[in-house]
């Protein structure tokens, strides 16, 4: 319905300017010099196999999302990203945050919805991994939309020459999708539901240290080391903490950089939870190694390892692999094929395959590193 | 004794600011070595993209943001030719001096840009860069008028050196003009040849030393190379008798190779950028080594 009205509000507006510069001749406004870019990347997946949670149809429009993003005055700029998902008829504003760009002592702030910085993974939206699925850990730990809510944060660039060494820092309110931060109750209908919190009080606070270092002219070394913590019951007396680590290898010749690359990316998270009374606390991990081979110009062969065990369960765990073969006409768009297998430690296993082709049109943005 | 050490420091600090260099970072090495003309020592001078990487796909890799963190002056090529790497680096840079555009100079100031496209702009035209094309520092006039701009924003930004620079743009200047000369007296017998290029990047290249360029290898500018374009580059070198295929160093030489099997053209690996290939070390290089073989092949 949001959509529909935004849609409607942008034709009738787009109408009347039309109108008015064809019947008055008055001076107009120069407004389109400040319009932000709008930029819209759409996900479609086919996926096919005997997972009960994979989509029904043969071909699933994923996620539309909508990127507004500007500078709003001397001192920052502005980033929002909506969702439109079909599945669920839900249109979501994903981020939508102001970055101070520059304060002192290297020093850098951003006010609004974002997603955390827990991990490299979690920052990248859903619709630009590449990938059809996210990594079990990723899902199990984070959720479906991964760990995002709204908050502060601060990053402070450690001035120490020669050293890429950033420390960030957030408050933001309760992570209620992370199943690591919540709890999972079943109602009389039977329907399962994550509750936590809803004290104002109640807040989740992240930091992380990351740092880079060039190896080579052509290879480098990302670290990074985050942890959260934040309650995850209703009343607001038992805590999660999870703490993460993640480290990237990346191989790119600068002299044929277009044609060849290799990315070996990992990511571990561990988790200690609370539990009532008389209960011991549940420590449980998982973690995902992902290596994408470029092998030319526009083909992408790679494969992910996964294993998870479960936030709120000791004893249980997951484990498998994505494997995918993708083709980039350009690099405004991508057709993928992908093949995935997870085994659980009850001993059941399901199999997919899914067909995935993302499509982006606007400024051509850069990405972070 | 409090009194006279803080004196002491106070004196130190202001004797090192004044002495204290420009921190200039260039974001390729073309750039790098006009600046260098203008700024000798007296800048302390970085660059990110070296002469041998398409300067259109550059990492933008945390390491550069040391370089621009600490900068007084970044000079960028412009007309969008760093639009996939550089607006993130300078976001990230933490440096106001970027962001306010104070210590920012778009080297495309001034320049008389080609291939501005008209109409509707769309992708459908492959990487089209919507101000026109960005490759116009292979124009040596072209250099001068960068290093005009150069040499204002950095008296700009350290009056105290501005004679300096300005000296050193004369210089320079005439030691272009002088150059000129000798380029054109050396490519004056091939005015009117036809070249195939790969990327659309001699553009300027050829207007000012009168070569005309028939095709690219590219059927659009970053879409690679398909049969159906590639066969009709074929059959224009064939028909044109065209004698030469140019490539930047960074490129795939599968299909001019090809080409060039098929049409007897020889395909001649020139830098577009100062570090391009070994012995280009200079903006001056990069002109002596591209005009010397093309006298020889062509």
């Amino acid at each position: 319905m949001l959509i529909k009205i935004l849609i409607a509000g942008i034709l009738v507006s787009g109408f009347m300017a039309a109108v008015l510069a064809q019947t008055t001749g008055a001076p107009q406004q120069a407004s389109s010099t400040f319009n932000p870019n709008i930029s819209v990347i759409t996900d479609v997946l086919s996926a096919f196999g005997n997972d009960s949670y994979l989509p029904g149809q043969a071909l699933n429009l994923n996620e539309v999302e909508v990127a507004f993003q500007s500078v709003v005055d001397p001192y920052g700029r502005a980033d929002i990203f909506i969702g439109y998902h079909p599945a669920e008829e839900a249109v979501e504003v994903e981020e939508a945050y102001f970055t101070w760009l520059t304060m002192p002592l290297s020093l850098q702030a951003k006010i609004g919805k974002f997603r955390s910085n827990f991990g490299k993974f979690n920052l990248t939206h859903p619709p630009e991994t590449g990938l059809a699925d996210r990594p079990l850990a990723a899902l199990n730990f984070l959720g479906e939309e991964g760990l995002g809510s709204t908050g502060a944060t601060v990053s402070w660039l450690v001035p120490i020459s020669g050293l890429y060494l950033k420390l960030i820092g957030e408050v933001t309110t309760i992570w209620e999708e992370a199943p690591v931060f919540s709890t999972l109750e079943i109602d009389s209908s039977g329907a399962e539901e994550l509750v936590t919190s809803d004290k104002k009080e109640d807040l989740g606070y992240l930091g992380r240290a990351e740092t880079f270092f060039d190896i080579s002219e052509a290879s480098n070394l990302a670290i990074g080391t985050s942890f959260a913590t934040s309650v995850n019951n209703p009343v607001g007396d038992l805590w999660t903490r999870l703490w993460g680590a993640d480290l990237t290898f990346r191989w790119k010749n600068p002299r044929r950089a277009v044609y060849h690359s290799l990315t070996w990316r990992n990511e571990l998270l561990y988790n200690d939870r609370e539990m009532p009374i008389g209960e011991e606390n549940i420590r449980t991990w998982g973690g995902f190694s992902l290596l994408d081979w470029q092998f030319s110009k526009r083909w992408h062969l790679g494969g992910r390892g996964d294993y998870s065990e479960f936030s709120d369960t000791e004893g249980l765990s997951e484990k498998g692999g994505l494997s995918y073969l993708s083709f980039t006409p350009s690099e405004f768009s991508l057709v993928s094929v992908q093949g995935r297998y997870v085994r659980r430690s009850d001993g059941s296993d399901d199999t997919a395959g899914f067909v995935k082709f993302t499509f982006n049109i606007g400024p051509h943005g850069a990405h972070p590193y | 004794m409090k009194k006279s050490f803080l004196i002491i420091i106070a004196v130190l600090a202001s004797f090192s600011l004044s002495f204290a260099k420009l921190k200039v970072v260039a974001t390729t090495q073309d750039l790098a070595s006009i600046a260098s003309f203008i700024g000798k020592d007296r800048i302390d001078l970085n660059y990110i993209a070296k002469g041998y990487q398409d300067p259109h796909f550059v990492d933008s890799k945390p390491s550069y943001l040391l370089k621009l963190r600490q900068a007084d002056l970044l000079i960028a090529v412009g007309l969008e030719l760093e639009v996939g790497w550089l607006p993130v680096l300078v976001k990230d840079s933490r440096n106001s001096k970027l962001i306010s555009g104070k210590g920012y100079l778009d080297a495309s100031q001034g320049i008389e840009v080609r291939e501005k496209p008209v109409g509707q702009i769309t992708r459908a035209e492959g990487d089209v860069h919507p101000y026109g094309n960005p490759h116009y520092w292979l124009d040596p006039v072209n250099g001068k008028i960068v290093a005009a701009s150069i040499a204002r924003k950095l008296g700009e930004l350290d009056p105290a050196n501005s004679e300096f620079y300005q000296k050193n743009l004369e210089a320079f200047q005439r030691q272009i003009d002088e150059q000129l000369q000798e380029w054109q007296k050396l490519m004056e017998p091939l005015r009117g040849a036809k070249v195939i290029t790969y990327h659309r990047t001699r553009g300027y290249f050829a207007d000012r030393f009168g070569l005309e360029i028939a095709g690219e290898i590219e059927p659009k500018p970053g879409i690679p190379p398909t049969p159906s374009h590639t066969l009709e580059i074929i059959n224009r070198i064939k028909a044109d008798k065209i004698k030469v295929i140019v490539a930047e160093p960074f490129y795939d030489l599968k299909t001019p190779e090809s080409i060039a099997l098929k049409t007897g053209a020889k395909v001649l690996v020139l830098p577009s950028s100062v570090g391009g290939v070994e012995g280009v070390k200079d903006y001056i290089q990069l002109f002596d080594y591209n005009v010397k073989l093309l006298k020889e092949n062509l």
